[in-house]
């Protein structure tokens, strides 16, 4: 009984050593990052110390689309508006001033996420029968618009979506290596003939945080 | 010598208890500095425009029928 007794103790003792030195372990760790931020502490290393600070830039590079003054031709319930360089207007007589899409350049020095609101909907903005307002979000630049997991696949890009109004995440990663950081944004209008009339738009917010 | 080896006991577990204290503090300051290194990046918005005017004469236009 007191052989038993003897050995339990001293296991026990060798426990109890084990995580006495677990302790010292974390004390030096702890120990060793409060003397590097004391003041006062001297040592003959020389050190040479400079931080880089990240940036998250963003800036729409192209931040204004105008198709100009028009109207739904004669005997077409509505036209169509978008922003690509060619056919980007059907059944109506607007012109589109700059053709390519709104774009979006990541100029700091980290990948951020994008995300994009507008303020009004297809019915807020232009009114009538059956009214559009799209937009669709592509990679100007392979490869800018990422996923979680460094992909491109389940993102809300390369298909014209309805606008949101709430704020909305397209890329997990835009990235800011200067050969694949610029979004591009393009948009697709549905205009029908019974829609508001004089000047109509919508400003797009871009929101970008540090990935 | 059983009051050697209680009184033995007792400052094993004083030990262990004290240890174990240390552990938990140490680590503590330790994720607390850690947790401070890490860098508050500011945010970046931005603002794009849509637009077109659209004729008072669009108003009216019948649909489909030639008018």
């Amino acid at each position: 009984m007191a052989d038993s007794n003897s050995k339990a103790v001293t296991v026990f003792a060798v426990f109890v050593f084990i995580i006495s030195l677990f302790s010292v372990g974390v004390f030096y760790l702890s120990a060793k990052t409060l003397f590097s931020t004391i003041s006062g502490y001297a040592t003959s290393v020389g050190e040479a110390n400079l931080t880089v600070e990240s940036v998250v830039t963003i800036n729409f590079t192209t931040a204004r689309i105008n198709w100009g003054s028009g109207r739904v031709n004669d005997g077409f319930s509505s036209a169509g508006l978008n922003t690509f360089a060619t056919n980007n207007v059907t059944n109506g007589n607007w012109s589109l001033q700059n053709a390519g899409g709104l774009r979006i350049e990541n100029l700091g020095n980290v990948n951020v996420t994008l995300n994009l609101s507008g303020t009004k909907t297809a019915a807020s903005m232009i009114g009538g029968t059956s009214p559009g307002y799209r937009w669709n979000v592509t990679s100007f630049e392979s490869g800018a618009c990422r996923n979680s997991s460094g992909g491109t696949g389940a993102l809300q890009t390369d298909f014209f979506y309805v606008v949101n109004t709430s704020t909305t995440l397209f890329c997990n990663y835009f990235q800011f290596l200067d050969d694949r950081d610029v979004v591009r944004i393009d948009f697709n209008l549905t205009i029908p003939s019974d829609s508001f009339t004089g000047t109509l738009g919508d400003t797009i917010t871009a929101v970008a945080f540090a990935a | 010598m059983a009051d050697l080896k209680k009184v033995l006991v007792v400052i094993l577990v004083v030990t262990l208890v004290l240890s174990a204290l240390s552990v938990v503090f140490n680590l503590t300051i330790y994720n607390m500095k850690s947790s401070n290194n890490k860098e508050m990046v500011r945010p970046s918005s931005n603002y794009g425009n849509v637009g077109f005017f659209v004729e008072t004469s669009n108003k009216g236009v019948q649909s489909g029928n030639g008018g």
